[in-house]
């Protein structure tokens, strides 16, 4: 098995040996952080990695995936009350009094809206979780945040 | 982007999300208005996450990976059907 997780690991991590973490690389060759700090050059390869490799890397990595998990944003307007994932799944909603006087379509509009506009900050704090992490060849293609 | 939507007839509640749960769309019938605040937002995370839990399927069988790893929920697609209201649709 492949392991991919010498740039996904941070210098206080679990093994204060540099070396334990030279890896075997998905082009056969290996990554020493003690030479280039853990990541992998461009010439890796990892568009021969399955997206079972990548996934499998990305789960390796040191709590990363338990500190995405934990991303929460909310938003809260007229008595609506949001809060969503990493993903931007609505995993919260609070519908207060004031909420339930309106119009059908009015409180739908709004609980999409403020949906929107948590998931898009849930991206943006993903977002700067996450690319510290990636390797320097990959980081380019990890869309930027943007507001819908 | 490949969606699901679902919908529970008896609170006029549609939800259409993407995989993770993204919210791409969503209705409340009148009739909606009738639940008191905690009831209808119960009903609406639930249905999300239903219909997420299947968009997730759908997007891993797109995908041919597991990414239960990356925290989404891959539930069996079997699974994800029993959790569904009779009211499912597509």
């Amino acid at each position: 098995m492949r392991v991919l997780d010498p740039w996904l690991d941070t210098p206080d991590d679990d093994h204060p040996d540099p070396g334990h973490h030279a890896t075997a690389t998905a082009d056969g060759g290996t990554t020493d952080p003690a030479v280039d700090g853990g990541r992998p050059s461009a010439a890796v390869g990892y568009a021969d990695l399955t997206v079972d490799e990548m996934v499998e890397g990305l789960a390796e990595g040191p709590g990363l995936v338990a500190v995405l998990d934990g991303v929460r944003c909310t938003r809260g307007d007229a008595g609506v009350t949001v809060t969503v994932d990493l993903y931007g799944k609505l995993v919260d909603l609070v519908l207060e009094p004031l909420a339930m006087r309106g119009r059908a379509v009015d409180l739908a509009a709004t609980v999409h809206r403020l949906t929107t506009e948590a998931a898009a900050a849930a991206h943006s704090e993903a977002h700067g979780l996450l690319m510290p992490h990636l390797p320097p060849a990959v980081a380019p293609f990890l869309p930027a945040p943007t507001v819908r | 982007v490949t969606t699901t939507t679902a919908r529970d007839d008896a609170t006029g509640i549609v939800v259409e999300v993407g995989p993770g749960g993204t919210l791409h769309s969503f209705s409340l019938a009148d009739r909606a208005m009738r639940l008191d605040g905690p009831r209808l937002a119960a009903a609406i995370v639930r249905l999300v996450d239903t219909a997420a839990a299947r968009a997730d399927r759908r997007a891993a069988i797109e995908l041919g990976a597991d990414l239960t790893p990356l925290g989404l929920d891959t539930t069996p697609a079997e699974a994800a059907e029993r959790t569904t209201p009779d009211t499912w649709m597509r």
